[in-house]
């Protein structure tokens, strides 16, 4: 098989491209990203064929019955059948009785025993306590880091020190909801009807389906979220634990992450040590040849590949041409050569790199 | 998509469903029914024909289940039994409108829209979502074994099997609609060239 001499319908009906966009793996990403690189006039095809299932799921979903749905045509279905109706409703109905005299009083307690100052660290122990449903639980003791898989078929790399609780089942509630302390990498199964939540301490991350990496131990004065690919949104939890703070949240999109300062409750914003190209960049893919290029073009298809931020004055900038040619370097070293070829220099504020020169003659 | 793994489960609940276990049949029920219903909603739009044809389905399977055979592939099974179920309950027997069956694809109209054409500046969010757009607006028959093709993963003989048409008429459907996609991502990308040369 070669990939090289794919069709947009080749790669359609290819299953291990299916699963790239379904699920895509840190293997799988290297993989094409370094197809791409060989065969960047594949670019387009490739995107094409990812946005075509994408938009196949995304509008299959769409069309999902709610639970409620689902439950009710059960109900018809059981009707007709005559399956008696003890055997196939779960208990819920005679335990929710006692789950509601359980929050009473974990409530009334809670109430008498708050401390009179306002800060309270939320820990992973107070989280998975407070859960209304079932957890099980993963801790990595050893040494390495350790494989997960979800009910949903997402994905977990556990590190060291670090435990994680999620439901045996997701389909209890209308979100998914997991619990960390310490540190994963997490690789969510797309499901835009039930969305993905991960709760760390005082962090709440809502995602859709992408990757990321959080850390959050316990002992730790600070936080951090990372995105690999799609895009999430991080807020943070408010001291009653059952609401949480939206104003404040912060969105976080590839290549960047947020770091969660506890003693100050405050988030901000910052680029990781190592950005990488963005494979699902679909419509630009990266240009590697450059010649007498403008540089505001080269700045340009950066900041589409990479998805972050190039500031730069326009004007300034705007007669300086370069040719350049691209290989492995990061992007940091690609930057810098750019600065090199026109005399500049860069520095990286807010998440941003910003660039400073006099421009070319 | 649809891993092998998920296929062996089936066959086994499937099994065990013959034999009268109310929690496979349930577990079945759970699995399938989100994209069975989203399927049916594709073609009849009336959410509660929809429902009345999934549940008459399920119970169906139930009651003759003493008669049905071990199957390599639930899923397949459940999707061409409720395609059947949709083209009976469509057939002029039960409909005075014009037979969905017969409508060609090219009497569907397939136009853009008009604000394809507008380009407006911070509109680039929504020349990616045209192509969902038009995913939305491929003839339906079309649309139907896209769906199913790379969506579903059934193979033409399944989707032959499904549809009643012969595999020569799939692979011909497949392969208008794959071409009517790339035509339209052909199109969004040079809306966007156009946009960044007039930016």
């Amino acid at each position: 098989m070669n990939y090289g001499d794919f069709e947009l319908e080749d790669f359609l009906e290819d299953s291990y491209f299916q699963k790239w966009v379904d699920e895509p793996t840190t293997e799988a990403n290297r993989f094409w990203q370094e197809f791409l690189q060989n065969h960047p006039e594949k670019s387009e095809v490739i995107a094409t064929a990812k946005e075509i299932l994408f938009s196949m799921a995304a509008e299959m979903e769409s069309n999902f019955p709610d639970d409620q749905q689902i439950g009710h045509i059960w109900g018809r279905i059981q009707n007709g059948v005559a399956i008696p109706e003890k055997k196939m409703k779960p208990l819920w109905p005679r335990l929710s009785g006692i789950a509601a005299a359980a929050a009473v009083i974990i409530l009334t307690v809670g109430w008498l025993l708050r401390p009179e100052h306002k800060k309270i660290d939320i820990t992973y122990n107070k989280l998975t306590t407070s859960s209304e449903i079932p957890l099980v639980e993963r801790k990595n003791n050893t040494a390495k880091a350790i494989n997960i898989t979800l009910p949903d078929s997402s994905h977990i790399v556990l590190e060291p020190n670090s435990a994680i609780s999620y439901p045996g089942n997701f389909n209890e509630k209308e979100q998914r909801e997991v619990y960390l302390s310490g540190q994963a990498f997490f690789e969510v199964k797309r499901n835009t009807k039930r969305p993905f939540f991960v709760y760390a301490n005082e962090l709440v991350t809502k995602v859709l389906g992408t990757s990321f990496t959080i850390k959050a131990f316990e002992n730790s004065q600070q936080m951090e979220v990372a995105v690999k690919t799609g895009k999430v949104s991080v807020f943070t939890r408010s001291q009653n634990m059952e609401l949480y703070d939206q104003s404040q949240e912060t969105i976080l999109t590839p290549n960047h992450r947020v770091l969660y300062s506890r003693k100050a409750e405050s988030m901000k914003k910052y680029l990781i040590d190592a950005p990488e190209i963005i494979t699902c960049a679909a419509i630009t893919p990266a240009i590697v040849n450059f010649e007498d290029a403008p540089v505001s073009d080269i700045f340009k298809n950066l900041e589409e590949s990479y998805g972050i931020d190039i500031v730069y004055d326009k004007d300034i900038l705007k007669n300086c041409l370069l040719t350049a040619s691209f290989s492995q370097e990061s992007l940091y070293d690609k930057i810098e050569l750019i600065c090199k070829g026109v005399e500049a220099e860069f520095a990286i504020v807010n998440a941003q790199i910003v660039i400073s020169g006099k421009g070319c003659e | 998509m649809v891993s092998n793994s998920t296929t062996n489960d089936d066959k086994l609940l499937w099994q065990a469903f013959l034999l009268g276990d109310e929690v496979a049949f349930t577990t079945l029920y759970q699995r399938h029914v989100r994209v069975l219903f989203s399927y049916g909603k594709k073609l009849l739009s009336d959410e509660d024909a929809v429902e009345d044809l999934i549940q008459e389905l399920f119970i169906d399977l139930w009651q003759t289940r003493s008669r049905l055979s071990q199957v390599e592939s639930p899923r397949f099974y459940l999707f061409r039994s409720l395609r059947r179920r949709i083209h009976k309950s469509l057939s002029p027997a039960n409909t005075t409108t014009q037979n969905w069956e017969c409508i060609t694809e090219e009497t569907l109209p397939v136009t853009l829209p008009q604000e394809f054409y507008i380009i407006e500046e911070e509109d680039v969010q929504h020349q990616k979502d045209s192509l969902n757009y038009w995913l939305k607006n491929l003839p339906i028959r079309q649309y139907e074994v896209l769906m199913l093709r790379y969506y579903q993963d059934f193979s033409y003989a399944e989707i032959s099997e499904i549809l009643s048409i012969n595999e020569q008429s799939v692979r011909n459907l497949i392969q208008r609609g794959v071409s009517k996609l790339r035509q339209l991502s052909l199109h969004n990308i040079l809306l966007v060239l156009l946009f960044n040369f007039f930016s």
